[in-house]
């Protein structure tokens, strides 16, 4: 944790004689910044990391609220204590103060000693806020890399053993996210996918997803029917939830002699079929029920052939429900529609162009929900595998 | 956009016991945890039907989809069920995930909910 001799404070005061006292019982114990209006003290701060604001409010040019007003919304400042010092001592100024930012109000004249003790309190509270801070910056850092390699990132070899191109995209909107993918070889040499999304962000729904993922995965390597292993996996899912969290998800079985492919859904966005000649539609029509509500439950399956060179799109709502900068959303007509220009692309072409399409669409407005895709495609029979 | 949240005890005589929630805005991340709290103590008595008006009820997440699940199943557990009436369209959609359960009841208006709460009160006051 930073000595608090190595804080910097930042001065602001347009008398001189104000500063001077200040300087002189401060120095000794703080490094110092002067500023003898708002302007300067903006200039200041936006060049040199101040650990603390001492503030005047009546002062020719911008007034104290205003600095402070300005100084919260600069990121080098958000969330730095900021104490007034003024001879104003209205209870109304002094909420005034508050509302614009404030962390305390000393009215003039100070007693020195209270300035004094006052800041170090406030340096301290920020200095335990700041170590809390980084501690669950690393914590999330470790989960994050845990997280990922749940998600495969190389497909070469299941593409190999079942003749398919495979491509994932998982962009988290935080450090870790509720948005799983699998691809994994089930019972009787057949492929199993998996995509799905957990109900809420952050740890709470990363916590979910990794007890999804990974009891799927034991589900699916035994379990041949996908509607079968939805119904065990929401099973084990709903027994032990107190927290009432679900999960969406869209599992199916691949039979990559005859092409057969076996789809269920709980409750996750239809997948899309993607056919050469052939306008993008979904892949299944049912909805079913999210995973986690109530045991013994039963899901839809239903039966496609994939010819070869066809592709199934799986994603999660971050890609349909991403919303641009005036709270448009990206939509299923403008996912379908936008599909249709990758109907004889690679896997990987499908899913990054996806991404593109939706990247494209939002225009840069934040990102809010995780984001994931994955792309299942027959190998067409011209191209030969290696 | 926030969510306004108006809780009233039915007076009705056809759904004594019933308490309404009339939900306008947003129930979302930022939202679901304010109506979870004023939830909390309705779900606490013996209250066994909660009806939903969802007419101004413009977007739903899935944390606000937990909130009615939780519900759900708290009332479930007494004989009761959770009820929701005039779900915009856009809502119907979320709502697929969860309007299957035991314990959720989707009506079209207050009417076609009054008619069935009736037929189950006579269900149950016939079988006692």
């Amino acid at each position: 944790m930073r000595q608090l001799s190595d804080c910097r404070l930042l001065l602001v005061d347009d008398a001189k004689a104000n500063l001077d006292i200040l300087v002189e019982g401060l120095k000794s114990d703080h490094k110092l910044s002067l500023a003898l209006n708002g302007e300067m003290a903006l200039q200041i701060a936006a060049r040199t990391p101040i650990d603390l604001v001492l503030l005047d409010i009546v002062m020719p040019g911008l007034d104290g609220y205003e600095v402070c007003r300005r100084l919260r919304q600069m990121p080098e400042t958000a969330d730095v204590p900021i104490v007034f010092l003024s001879s104003l001592e209205d209870v109304a100024n002094k909420s005034r103060g508050f509302e614009a930012g404030a962390n305390d109000y000393v009215t003039k004249p100070f007693n020195l000693l209270e300035v004094k003790a006052r800041v170090r309190a406030l340096l301290k509270a920020k200095a335990y806020s700041d170590v809390i801070k980084e501690q669950l910056a690393a914590d999330l850092r470790v989960a994050r890399e845990i997280q990922m390699g749940m998600i495969p990132q190389d497909f070469s070899a299941v593409e190999q053993r079942f003749s398919v191109e495979l491509a994932g995209v998982l962009e988290p909107a935080r450090e870790v996210g509720g948005d799983l993918y699998s691809a994994f070889a089930g019972v009787a040499g057949r492929l199993v996918l998996l995509i799905g999304d957990v109900s809420g962000k952050g740890i709470p729904a990363s916590l979910f997803m990794v007890r999804a993922s990974s009891l799927a995965r034991l589900l699916g390597r035994d379990i041949a029917e996908p509607e079968r292993i939805l119904a065990r996996l929401n099973d084990e899912l709903s027994a032990d939830n107190p927290s009432g969290m679900f999960v969406t998800m869209l599992c199916a079985v691949y039979d990559p002699v005859s092409g057969h492919i076996a789809i269920a859904n709980a409750g996750h966005n239809r997948p899309v079929l993607l056919r050469q000649g052939a306008a993008a539609c979904w892949a299944v029509e049912s909805l079913g029920t999210a995973l986690g509500f109530e045991p013994e439950l039963s899901f839809e399956r239903t039966d496609l052939i994939l010819q070869p060179g066809d592709s199934l799109v799986l994603y999660t709502d971050g890609v349909n429900e991403a919303f641009n900068a005036a709270v448009e959303c990206y939509g299923n007509d403008r996912l379908l529609h936008d599909l249709n220009e990758h109907s004889s692309d690679a896997a990987h072409a499908v899913a990054d162009g996806l991404l593109h399409h939706v990247r494209t669409f939002v225009d840069g407005a934040p990102q809010s929900d995780d984001i994931a895709i994955l792309t299942l495609r027959r190998v067409s029979q011209t191209q030969s595998m290696p | 956009m926030p969510l306004e949240i108006k809780i009233k005890q039915s007076l009705d005589a056809a759904n004594r016991g019933a308490v309404t929630v009339e939900l306008a805005g947003s129930l979302d991340t930022a939202t679901a945890p304010e109506l979870e709290r004023q939830l909390a103590p309705i779900l606490d008595t013996a209250v066994t039907d909660l009806i939903f008006d969802l007419a101004d009820l413009k977007f739903l997440s899935s944390a606000g989809l937990r909130v009615f699940a939780t519900a759900r199943k708290r009332l479930k557990e007494r004989g009761g069920q959770a009820s929701f009436i005039h779900m915009q369209p856009q809502i119907h959609e979320v709502f697929e995930i969860i309007k299957a359960l035991p314990g959720i009841g989707v009506f079209k208006s207050l009417a076609e909910m009054d008619d069935y709460l009736t037929a189950r009160q006579r269900r149950h006051t016939e079988g006692s």
